[in-house]
């Protein structure tokens, strides 16, 4: 029975984090069927290191499989800079021996300055 | 019971105390003690907050769904989802008549749900009967499109808890409205599981309504544990206890259970 395929993964830190992006993503007129999310334990609060740790293993799934899907990961910039968090995504992957991101391609970072609430 | 800490309804000894709207005793009569008198006063214009009370127990809802128990067939409409839901065709049959519009995105939403499904028909059948039916298209891109039906009671355990599940969202989860589903997860396949987790938190942030899973399934813990998890515990033949969920930041919260660790602190 299993006819629902996820082609949108969500790597989120947080509830607030997945309302937003799903809800984002609804009004671009996709359904929730299309979404897979993947949050941190916590639920609530910082799960930035969640995010970082799972990021690399959810390329590595990306880019391995036959099925055309795209991983959206989002980490709140908190008091820090855009590009620190960039930095740090790009430096998971080296550590993961995994090519770096191509802006064209399937994986989208979204880094929220300060964070989603403002 | 009492609202405001004053008495708007009591049994004592054998006999049934009403109270009006500001509280006052105006009835007082015996009563079987094997029955809930409560049931049976009829509203009055000086007892609505007693009638507020039974008509949000109407909307509370607890079900088990078990699709073995459930019948394609009908003979009449039920107001109510059966406990197993195994009159899932008489409620639907209640629910097309009493909230068409609710059925009809219903009908939309398992076509999107379920490849080939054209409609969910009731068919007559009889006197009085009628059979539920799922109708799929073979050949959509001819004119008009090729049909075959199945009854409701051949569809795979699978698709029959999917299309109930998805029923109680668009027809039961609303405000006032409290559902306690167990085991929701049971027969459906496991892609199902999240993306009707994010309908239901969807629907009650934009409806209202009040819904308790209760589930072993890692699925369910892992998406709403961290957030609203209870967490039932019984030791030995003692009672149950409840208690918040602590998450453990460094472990998805079915792999804590699945330990056995609480968090301490």
């Amino acid at each position: 029975m299993a006819e629902r395929i996820a082609n949108i993964i969500l790597l989120v830190e947080d509830r607030n984090q997945e309302t937003l992006l799903r809800r984002y993503m609804q009004r671009l007129g996709h359904d929730n069927r299309n979404m897979r999310s993947q949050m941190s334990p916590r639920g609530q609060g910082s799960g930035e290191q969640f995010v970082r740790e799972q990021y690399a293993s959810q390329v590595r799934a990306l880019r391995r499989t036959s099925t055309k899907a795209c991983l959206i990961a989002m980490v709140d910039a908190d008091t820090g800079s855009i590009d620190d968090r960039r930095q740090q995504f790009e430096q998971v992957l080296r550590e993961a021996k995994e090519n770096p991101r191509s802006p064209s391609g399937p994986i989208l970072n979204l880094i929220p300055k300060r964070n989603v609430e403002t | 019971m009492t609202c405001d800490r004053r008495p708007l309804f009591e049994f004592v000894e054998g006999e049934v105390h009403l109270f009006n709207d500001n509280f006052e005793q105006k009835v007082k009569y015996p009563f079987d003690w094997f029955r809930s008198a409560l049931a049976t006063v009829q509203p009055r214009p000086e007892n609505t907050k007693l009638m507020q009370f039974k008509k949000w127990i109407e909307n509370l809802h607890c079900l088990e769904l078990n699709p073995h128990a459930m019948s394609g067939v009908t003979d009449r409409e039920e107001p109510d989802p059966a406990f197993d839901m195994s009159n899932f065709a008489s409620w639907y049959r209640h629910m097309t008549q009493e909230r068409a519009d609710s059925a009809a995105q219903l009908q939309d939403r398992l076509r999107q749900i379920i490849p080939g499904l054209g409609s969910l028909d009731l068919r007559s059948a009889g006197a009085n009967q009628r059979s539920l039916e799922a109708r799929f298209i073979i050949l959509p891109e001819s004119s008009p499109p090729n049909y075959f039906a199945i009854s409701f009671g051949e569809l795979s355990d699978g698709h029959r808890v999917l299309i109930c599940l998805y029923a109680l969202l668009n027809l039961v989860v609303r405000e006032g409205a409290c559902l306690f589903l167990d085991e929701p997860e049971n027969y459906i396949a496991i892609p199902e599981i999240q993306p009707w987790l994010m309908e239901l938190r969807d629907r009650i942030e934009d409806l209202g309504g009040q819904v308790i899973l209760i589930s072993h399934h890692p699925e369910i813990i892992n998406y709403l544990a961290p957030e609203v998890g209870l967490v039932f515990e019984r030791v030995g033949p003692g009672p149950v206890r409840v208690r918040n969920y602590e998450p453990d930041p460094s472990l998805p919260p079915a792999e804590q259970i699945a330990c056995g660790w609480s968090v301490d602190g």
